[in-house]
């Protein structure tokens, strides 16, 4: 079920008036049945199977390695659990990635065929993660080792955060799983807004810029120069309201229980460096990395001193490339993010000082040059991301910057508008996705959850009102309705 | 009690000229101790005290009175 | 009044009327941006059809709404010149929404594809069909608004079952009503404003319900609504199983009028049998289109309107070969079957395809697209294409 279609709206509404009437205790119940139902409805069993083989292994896994007082002992139990999470991650990726090369819908590159590919193992990414950091936490004796099955199985079943996170840490989701509050008014309201807000991002925003990006990415080389540049950009935006949009939906479900589970995003275009950018991205995925990769790798390579951080950093950021799909483009997408981030840590201190010595720190100037530089690089790295091949995206790299003075003059002169401007859909469809561009960070402005000054309230709660309104006919009537999420299928 | 040396090794690493640093401080709540400069202070600690930390105890430090617990049980050793 | 309790549920009530009404704002936004429809007043397929002072039903000149879209003569399709262009035959074509086109795309109707197929011999098709129309205004719409565009071929598809329930109750079944006019913009003033997004939004949910509930939902509703218009138009009187010779005669009359005025000013006729979905043979399985079909015609039951489009059907046969009238005998041509109808009488694009194959063969055949010479009387002709 995809979240802005219908029946999940059905079963949502199902699953909730059930948490509602059922007494706290068992609430948990409802949910757990309620979130493995929805997990059968993609009618794979083998989904179900490895779901329900990671949660019981690692939540015994936990417990053993809490009551195991040898250091060495706990070490090994732990890198079992661990090893047990990889397999099922593994697994069902290759397998997944098989058994889509082989199904005629495939087309090049099972995981990624324009996007709209075979979904093959849809949530285990996730909720693998959310497993080893979990074990990796008991192992620490940062948090205590669940025994209730129910409540855990739950932590990393919760339908909302299934498909694609936000990644939970067991510290935060677990107690509000065992508390089950009943959700106050005020949580059905903001559950209600945060849907809304997200089914506009994904179904109106995002996928009418799908269209055009997969024009040019899927037919690359009969493009250069103009329209590869312009796909990138579009698809980075259109990335960033997918997922976004996913995120804010999840929340919202998740809100309709009294569950806050954590936000994903932060405006990462906003980002002054590509270590902010990563901070404010995937947030609940780079926090993993952060907490779970890098730190270990940078202490225990520490001893390289200053190249210490940078080899972290490159290996931390390739093994998240191939965490998005065991293709040689992912890791040259992530291998790109590390060796941005690894040249940062190698040079901040030289930059910060040319930046004292040109009277430009703090100013902002620099600031404005650094959102534009960040931007820049990002949108680099994302086209080895969404191209199918590499050998497409080199092509794209290389073209888009050989091409472009000739485009421009072809442009100037009146010629292949269609193509260049509009990338092949109707000027209609080109102004309308223009609209979305610059209507959806005025509405992020006023939906956005910290409140204006509340002497502004009043009149920022009629407009929000009237934003919601068209939100909903936007989603309900100019949406398109049956693309999945692009971060579903890692 | 953190003691003057720690302080010092800190301050010295991250360039700062002084902080009130103490017993329940955190890393983020010094300007300059973020995730890439955990590691340079960490070795730095190593590196004053002479001694060495495992990975595993470092990750379970959240402020500078542990890692002076920690200092200090290395120390005696 | 004034207690906060009561302060916040008024609130809830001004936000959820403001929330509505920016629905609505948009939904109006959307009809304009898509449609050139006006933001306030009405929208509704009315928009099209209009009726001048002396009654007669016609399109309204310049109209548009959703995909149709009304030239200034007051045709569907694109502007045309009032004079006819030199050396070009010009074949205008004459029935109601199965010719003015209902579900068909852009174009789609069969008149235009006629249009399109007889391209190559220098043919112009003009799409005279106004919807819901019948023998009452025929003749008078003709002498008003066709024949002064000097056609050389008028295309006359009859809904044979307009014709039977137009006839049943009127004392004159062919002459226009000018009051219409009057009443129809009487009946506008006292209708409430209506609201755009229900009709979208309830379209949205019906779509979004599995195909078995969204059917029986629609057949109950068939079902009430003619349970309903039996109680206020029939009034207990049980409904016709049977057309009445009288008025096949009457119709039979009617057609030889038409046959016999057209003659005298020199435009060939074609006529064409008026197919349906539902016959004996589907009834069972096809019944809810013939239903829907009632609707229109309650005081038939669903034999009457078999019976009714049977003998109607005769009748246009007889009077053809009798009157060497060129007919194209449709009703037997086109498979009943859903690939070919989009209800009991509407087509889909396949079927008016098929439609203006089979006149255009008709028309290639006999010769009759030969431009006339104004003076000379046009020769009989008198082939019966099945």
């Amino acid at each position: 079920m995809i979240f802005a279609s219908p029946a999940f709206l059905a079963f949502a509404a199902l699953a909730f008036v059930a948490a509602l009437a059922c007494p706290a205790r068992l609430r948990w119940a409802i949910l757990l049945v309620a979130s493995y139902a929805f997990y059968a409805s993609f009618r794979k069993p083998v989904l179900l199977a490895a779901l329900a083989l990671v949660t019981s292994g690692s939540w015994a896994v936990a417990l053993a390695t809490e009551r195991e007082s040898d250091e060495r002992r706990r070490r090994l139990l732990c890198r079992l659990g661990v090893a047990l999470c990889l397999t099922a991650l593994a697994g069902l990726k290759y397998v997944g990635f098989f058994a889509g090369s082989l199904n005629p819908f495939a087309g090049s590159g099972a995981l990624r065929s324009g996007l709209t590919g075979p979904v093959a193992a849809v949530g285990v990414s996730y909720y693998t993660l959310q497993a080893i950091a979990y074990l990796l936490d008991v192992r620490d004796g940062v948090v205590p080792a669940e025994r209730h099955l129910g409540l855990y199985a739950l932590n990393l079943a919760f339908f909302p955060k299934l498909l694609q996170g936000p990644i939970e840490r067991a510290g935060k989701l677990l107690p509000q799983l065992r508390e089950s509050k009943r959700p106050a008014a005020a949580d059905l309201a903001a559950g209600a807004q945060l849907f809304l807000w997200g089914m506009f991002q994904k179904v109106v925003v995002a996928d009418r810029l799908a269209p055009f990006v997969s024009a040019v990415y899927g037919a690359p080389r009969h493009y250069q120069g103009l329209p590869l540049v312009l796909a990138t950009y579009l698809f980075g935006a259109q990335l960033y309201y997918d997922f976004a949009g996913y995120t804010d939906m999840a929340l919202g479900v998740a809100r309709f229980f009294g569950v806050r589970l954590t936000q994903n995003f932060n405006v990462p275009y906003l980002a002054t460096s590509v270590a902010d950018f990563w901070r404010r991205w995937h947030i609940s995925f780079s926090s993993f990395l952060l907490d779970y990769i890098f730190r270990p790798l940078q202490l225990a390579l520490r001893d390289l001193r200053t190249w210490g951080n940078p080899v972290a950093l490159l290996l931390t950021f390739a093994l998240s490339g191939l965490w998005h799909g065991p293709t040689w483009s992912f890791a040259l997408w992530g291998l790109i993010h590390g060796v941005y981030l690894a040249t940062g840590a190698l040079f901040s201190r030289t930059a910060g000082r040319i930046h004292k010595a040109l009277r430009l720190e703090g100013s902002r100037t620099l600031k404005a040059l650094q959102i534009a530089a960040t931007f820049n690089l990002v949108c680099l790295a994302w086209v080895f991301f969404r191209a199918a091949t590499p050998g497409d995206a080199f092509y794209i790299v290389s073209r888009a910057v050989t091409g472009l003075p000739r485009s421009l003059a072809e442009l100037a002169a009146g010629q292949h508008a269609d193509t260049m401007l509009f990338l092949g859909e109707s000027p209609a469809e080109a102004a309308f996705a223009i609209a979305l561009l610059i209507a959806a960070p005025l509405l992020r402005g006023l939906v956005a959850e910290k409140p204006r000054e509340p002497a502004a309230s009043w009149r920022s709660a009629w407009l929000r009102t009237a934003a919601y309104a068209g939100m909903l006919y936007c989603a309900v009537f100019l949406g398109s309705a049956a693309q999945s999420f692009v971060y579903q299928q890692f | 009690m953190i003691s003057e040396k720690l302080k010092k090794v800190i301050l010295s690493v991250l360039e700062l000229d002084d902080w009130d640093i103490r017993d329940e401080t955190t890393a983020g709540q010094v300007p300059g101790w973020d995730s890439l400069s955990h590691a340079r202070v960490i070795s730095g600690v190593e590196d004053a005290f002479g001694i060495r930390f495992q990975t595993r105890e470092i990750v379970r430090l959240s402020t500078v009175g542990q890692l002076q617990e920690l200092i200090d049980q290395k120390a005696k050793k | 009044m004034n207690t906060p309790g009561a302060r916040r549920i008024a609130r809830w009530v001004a936000h959820a009327l403001l929330f509505g009404l920016c629905l609505e704002l948009c939904a109006r936004a959307d009809d304009a941006l898509s449609y050139h429809a006006p933001f306030f007043g009405r929208y509704s397929a009315e928009l099209l059809r209009t009726a001048d002072e002396e009654g007669i039903v016609r399109n309204q000149p310049g109209a548009r709404f959703e995909k149709w879209k009304i030239n200034s003569l007051g045709f569907r399709g694109d502007e045309v010149a009032r004079e006819k262009p030199v050396g070009k035959a010009r074949v205008m074509c004459l029935g109601q929404s199965e010719s003015f086109g209902l579900y068909e795309g852009e174009g789609g109707e069969w008149p235009a594809r006629l249009g399109r197929l007889l391209a190559p011999t220098q043919t112009e098709v003009i799409d005279a069909s106004v919807v819901g129309t019948s023998r009452k205004t025929r003749l008078a719409y003709l002498d008003k608004y066709l024949l002064p565009l000097r056609p050389d071929v008028l295309v006359l598809y009859l809904n044979p079952l307009n014709e039977a329930s137009s006839a049943l109750r009127d004392p004159n079944p062919d002459v226009p009503d000018p009051s219409l006019r009057a009443s129809l913009a009487a009946q506008d003033r006292g209708r409430l404003p209506q609201l755009r997004v229900l009709p979208k939004l309830q379209q949205r949910l019906l779509g979004a319900l599995p195909v078995q509930v969204a059917s029986s939902l629609r057949e109950w509703a068939q079902q009430r609504r003619l349970r309903r218009l039996e109680a206020s138009v029939l009034k207990g009187e049980p409904p016709l199983d049977l057309i009445s010779d009288a008025a096949v005669a009457s119709f039979e009359a009617h057609l030889r009028r038409v046959i016999a005025h057209l003659r005298a000013v020199g435009v060939q006729l074609v006529l064409v049998t008026y197919p349906t979905l539902v016959h004996e043979e589907n009834l069972d399985r096809d019944r809810f289109y013939l239903d829907a079909e009632r609707t229109w015609h309650i005081w038939f039951s669903e034999r009457g309107l078999l019976d009714a489009s049977r003998r109607m059907n005769e009748a246009q046969r007889r009077v053809a070969s009798e009157t060497r009238t060129l007919l194209v005998d449709a009703e037997a041509a086109v498979p009943r079957t859903r690939h070919y109808f989009a209800d009991d009488v509407h087509y889909t694009d396949r079927g008016a395809q098929l439609v203006a194959e089979l006149v255009a063969g008709a028309l290639l055949s006999s010769g009759a697209l030969a431009p006339a010479q104004p003076t000379s009387a046009p020769a009989a002709r008198s082939s019966e294409e099945p």
